[in-house]
């Protein structure tokens, strides 16, 4: 036996199963239980679901009147009307557009009238009109066939229609539970369907009984909004350093080559300035560098790298491929200011590659620097420490060179299921060579660090390319 | 450039991959370790290791350290860091060989040195031809900067040349016939790959002997005075534009030599009557250990230095006012003191500082502009927006789906048809992002804080908001400006107020509105907000109304936001 709890039906279920007996009709029943029609059939469906009503379905062709056939059934078709004022003899000029176009021709093909000195002259009165007739008889539901009907049709005063008849009777269950209504005596009582403000404000609820739901039915997912992964892990990174004392940088990705390299003690042979590793611009294909550091920057690099610094080559203008540009702009600013500080930023880099799982033609690079007479290299390890203890990183720190700074450190960071230490970030005290002409002989803490290796692995992504593919799905499901 | 690993080229500007036959290194590092040891001596000099067992090791060797690229120079560094030798001195006798440099513009430095005794073995042979492919690669700039020739001094007959010729004709290694320079740079596989090198040239540098050539570099050695199993006695030559970088080369081999147990002969080169040595051992240098001690933060001693110094090759004396250090010949990377503080860094290894932070105090804030980012992302977040972020390179195909073609940043040497732009505008993209997730279920509701160019190379932040449904529309969009356009100190401003209408061919006329930076009322505008034309959603292959907005997300110029004028 199936268990209903009775108080979860609808009033108009309720209804349907007290007055349905025997084999009914959708028509009768609607006007039994004064429901209309349509939402008697969604009860009907409804219980039919739960096991209580059976529903039979029948498919009906029928012929019905558009509403051009309802007009005509009113107004007569215009061959009739026409008819009619041929024995006035009526004018021509005062007929109806419909009446000179349809009517005259089909009056003058049923030999009704003729049309002599622009007016109407009657040949036969016209007793009985079959077609007509077949209208009238299809606007009350009855069977006509024949020539009359194809007319009618061809006419678009009939239209063909598929219509649907239900008829319903109680199964063995529904009985059962009709008696319990029947039983409860509940029917009449004022039951509320969704609670609205007129309800609240009329107090009506009181006198009213709440339906229950069917809580399991499945519901439409809710869409949140949401930042994207990338961002808001770059807010977490950002949140880190300010907590730090650090100052955020910013800066142009477009720049000129001597911000890019020559300023970083980057000599002008080195394999980094090739075409097929920079994106190199050809809107806009220079950009001016101020002469004063670019003097100092060419005696270093002549004295350092012994060759002839070409004064032209810096000027070519390239996307970014590290944001080491913005500590070299920082650094030529703090000389003008004469002020240590701490600085920071996270921005987009560009490297002439071919995009795969693996590598990116743009990507973040978190750049830092501590530009501060009494900063050493234990300092540096306690800013790198510090940043990926916050992160929750374990770490390494291992020798590496990199052109721009000596001594230089590497932070690695062991992984698990390659059993080997994975490259986090590079650091390094700027190169005297690189801080003397930018800044002073003070030494300069720098590190350049990959933001979307650690994202990778909190989100356990296999594609680098996977944040950039923008799947609302991905998103959504890949908050930090 | 910090980040060299992300891209695979770039790692190869500052390291090469080289495998050592485990046996070989130890005959240098002059004692048979395990193979963990010798992997780990060599990740704390700074090399990682990609592959180690007891045939084999296999490092990525750092630029700073050519000499490690060769087998006799890495176990020399990994002996002496594990104090199994100290810094080592070289001898150099004299060669009855001269070698008579004359004008060679195109590469003006060639030097030579003799290196006899040698047992030559298959193993010998390999790891010399690998750190010279290697030093070729890397240092020497694919063979453009520096180039080295190896020969059977036996077969070569005093004295020795270095010349240009126009051309000249000899029978090249591994062939049987004699070609002309032409003939090599246009048919023989190494002159094909290298003969860019004298693209503009008309002069061809030629090392030679008094019978004809030995070696055409930086392209090719002579059948002539090839090693052969019997060879015993080694020439070496190297030539190059940078006199230090051949120079440097030139002592990597001859030490790389001496610790085979060569006997080393320089060769004197007579320069137009200058008389020169190839070799050049002796370099001091001067290091101030109180600055070492404050740039590393550390207490040493002199004694502890000179000790940690030793354990990099280098041998120390303390005198007054610092440290005398003899520089090893093959250290091409020692040019100021802080080279000198790494590696007694190096020594004093890195697992050894205690980590302190800067005693620097400061006050941490992020920009003007990230907060205006923050405060955009937090209220569209809140209005159920989803955010997205793409590349800020594309391409006019994109633009011109969006009815935004613009004069734009341009790369000069694009790798794919993808990206040869810099955007001007963020709403391709963010079509672009409605259309790949437009089965995701409507409405689709995104947005974009991202950065854009000018022409001229100015970047700049801006906004971009879409919302994809069955009947987005004008005032939609507008809802969402209005939430956002107080902290952006934005304001809206009709298409008919302006003097000058703009045309903007992406959106719907009469269903848009222009949007202006409130402290510059008569400046042309900024955004637009408003509904997109549906031709460029058939562009994009949308199937339902896009109703959106986009203006430039900056901070306001202090001093100059004025009071709106009430009407």
């Amino acid at each position: 036996m199936i268990k209903i709890d009775l108080d979860s039906l609808h009033q108009h279920e309720r209804k349907l199963l007290l007055v349905l007996s025997g084999l009914e009709e959708l028509e009768s029943l609607s006007k039994k239980t004064g429901i209309n029609k349509d939402a008697l059939l969604r009860s009907a469906f409804v219980l039919k679901e739960r096991g209580l009503v059976k529903v039979n379905e029948k498919t009906h062709e029928a012929f019905t009147l558009t509403d051009e056939g309802k007009k005509f059934l009113s107004e007569k078709f215009p061959e009739q009307r026409v008819a009619e004022y041929a024995s006035k003899h009526t004018l021509i000029s005062d007929l109806t557009e419909e009446e000179r176009k349809v009517g005259i021709s089909w009056a003058v093909k049923n030999k009704w009238v003729r049309i002599s000195n622009g007016a109407l002259q009657p040949i036969s009165k016209p007793e009985k009109y079959p077609l007509y007739d077949a209208l009238l008889d299809i606007s009350k539901g009855k069977n006509v066939e024949g020539k009359a009907l194809t007319s009618l049709i061809e006419r678009g005063s009939v239209e063909k229609k598929i219509s649907k008849s239900y008829s319903f009777e109680l199964t063995s269950e529904g009985q059962n539970v009709s008696k319990q209504i029947m039983a409860n005596g509940d029917i009449g009582q004022n039951e509320i369907n969704e609670l609205n403000h007129s309800l609240i404000l009329s107090g009506e609820w009181k006198n009213s009984k709440f339906r229950k739901y069917n809580l399991k039915v499945e519901v439409k997912k809710a869409r949140k909004g949401a930042a994207h992964p990338i961002n808001e892990y770059a807010r977490q990174i950002k949140d880190i350093f300010v907590s730090m004392g650090f100052e955020e940088m910013e800066g142009n990705e477009i720049e000129s080559s001597f911000w890019n390299f020559d300023a970083l003690f980057t000599p002008q042979d080195h394999p980094a300035r090739e075409l097929h590793d920079t994106f190199y611009l050809s809107k806009p294909s220079e950009l001016d560098y101020p002469e004063e550091i670019g003097q100092r920057v060419k005696e270093t690099h002549e004295k350092s790298w012994k060759y002839s610094w070409d004064e032209n080559v810096p000027r070519q203008a390239v996307l970014r491929t590290h944001s080491t540009t913005l500590s070299a702009h920082k650094l030529d600013s703090l000389r003008k200011k004469r002020k240590p500080g701490k600085f920071f930023a996270i921005s987009r880099v560009y490297r002439n590659e071919a995009t795969d799982f693996k590598h990116l033609a743009e990507f973040y690079q978190i750049e830092g620097i501590v530009a501060w007479k009494n900063a050493n290299f234990r300092n540096l390890f306690g800013v790198l420490q510090t940043f990926y203890d916050k992160l929750e990183i374990e770490i390494r720190f291992r020798p590496h060179y990199f052109p721009y700074t000596e001594p230089s450190v590497e932070v690695e960071r062991w992984d698990e299921k390659r059993k080997q230490w994975i490259e986090l970030a590079g650091a390094g005290i700027l190169r005297p060579e690189v801080s003397i002409p930018l800044w002073n002989s003070y030494p300069v803490l720098a590190w350049g660090m990959a933001l979307e290796r650690p994202l990778m692995k909190k989100l356990n992504i296999k594609d680098i390319r996977t944040p950039y593919q923008n799947d609302v799905s991905w998103i959504l499901d890949s908050q930090i | 450039m910090f980040l060299g690993y992300l891209t695979l080229k770039y790692s190869v500007m500052f390291m090469a991959t080289l495998s050592f036959n485990k046996k070989e290194l130890d005959r240098f590092i002059t004692k048979e370790l395990p193979f963990e040891k010798v992997a780990n001596a060599f990740e704390m000099l700074g090399m990682p290791v990609d592959k180690a067992n007891e045939e084999e090791i296999v490092a990525d060797i750092t630029n700073d350290r050519i000499d490690m690229f060769t087998v006799e120079g890495a176990g020399r560094a990994i002996g002496q860091f594990m104090g199994l030798i100290g810094s080592k001195e070289y001898k150099v006798e004299a060669s009855e060989l001269v070698l008579n440099v004359e004008n060679v513009s195109v590469r003006p430095y060639a030097m030579a040195f003799v290196a006899r005794g040698l047992k030559i073995d298959d193993e010998m042979i390999r790891s010399l031809i690998m750190a010279q492919e290697k030093i070729h690669d890397t240092f020497g700039r694919k063979r453009k900067k520096i180039a080295i020739g190896i020969h059977d001094v036996d077969k070569v007959t005093g004295p020795l040349y270095y010349k240009a010729f126009k051309d000249i004709s000899f029978i090249p290694l591994d062939t049987d016939k004699e070609m002309s320079v032409q003939q090599i740079l246009k048919n023989h596989p190494k002159g094909q790959e290298y003969a860019h090198i004298f693209d503009n040239a008309s002069e061809y540098p030629m090392f030679m002997d008094s019978k004809g050539v030995l070696s055409f570099p930086p392209i090719i050695n002579s059948e002539r005075t090839r090693l052969t199993e019997k060879t015993v006695n080694l020439l070496f030559d190297v030539t190059g534009t940078s006199e230090t970088a051949v120079r440097i080369v030139l002592n990597v081999f001859a030490t790389a030599m001496q610790e085979r147990g060569a006997k080393i002969e320089n060769i004197k080169i007579n320069k137009s009557g200058m008389i020169q040595d190839s070799l050049v051992f002796e370099r001091k240098e001067k290091l101030s250990l109180k600055f070492a001690n404050k740039l590393l933060g550390l207490k040493l001693k002199d004694q502890d230095a000179i000790s940690l110094l030793d354990r990099m090759g280098m041998k120390a004396n303390a005198e007054k006012g610092g440290l005398i250090i003899s520089v090893p010949p093959y250290r091409s990377d020692i040019i100021h003191e802080v080279d000198f503080i790494e590696d007694l860094a190096v020594a004093y290894g890195y697992e050894n500082f205690k980590p302190a932070l800067p005693k620097l105090f400061t006050t941490g804030a992020v920009s003007e502009q990230t907060k205006l980012d923050y405060k955009a992302r937090d209220i569209l977040v809140s209005l159920g927006f989803i955010e997205i972020n793409s590349w800020t390179l594309t391409n006019e195909e994109m633009t011109g789906k969006a009815f935004m073609n613009k004069e734009s940043v341009t790369i000069k040497n694009p790798r794919t048809s993808d990206f040869t732009i810099f955007r001007t505008d963020l709403t391709p993209s963010v079509l672009q992002t409605l259309a790949e997730n437009k089965t995701k279920g409507l409405p689709l509701k995104i947005f974009e804080v991202g950065r854009v160019s000018n022409p001229d190379g100015k970047c700049r932040t801006r906004l971009c908001c879409a919302i994809m449904s069955e009947n987005s529309s004008f005032s939609d969009i507008v809802s969402v400006f209005n939430e956002v356009k107080g902290f952006a100190k934005v304001f809206e401003r009709y298409v008919e107020e302006e003097k000058v209408k703009p045309r903007l061919e992406h959106l719907i006329d009469g269903r848009f509105i222009l949007i202006k930076k409130q402290e510059d009322m008569k400046a042309e505008s900024i955004g637009w907000c408003g509904e997109i034309h549906p031709k460029v959603l058939e562009n994009f292959r949308l199937e339902y109304p896009v109703a959106m907005f986009e203006f430039d997300l900056s901070p306001s110029v202090p001093g100059k936001t004025k009071r709106m004028k009430k009407k």
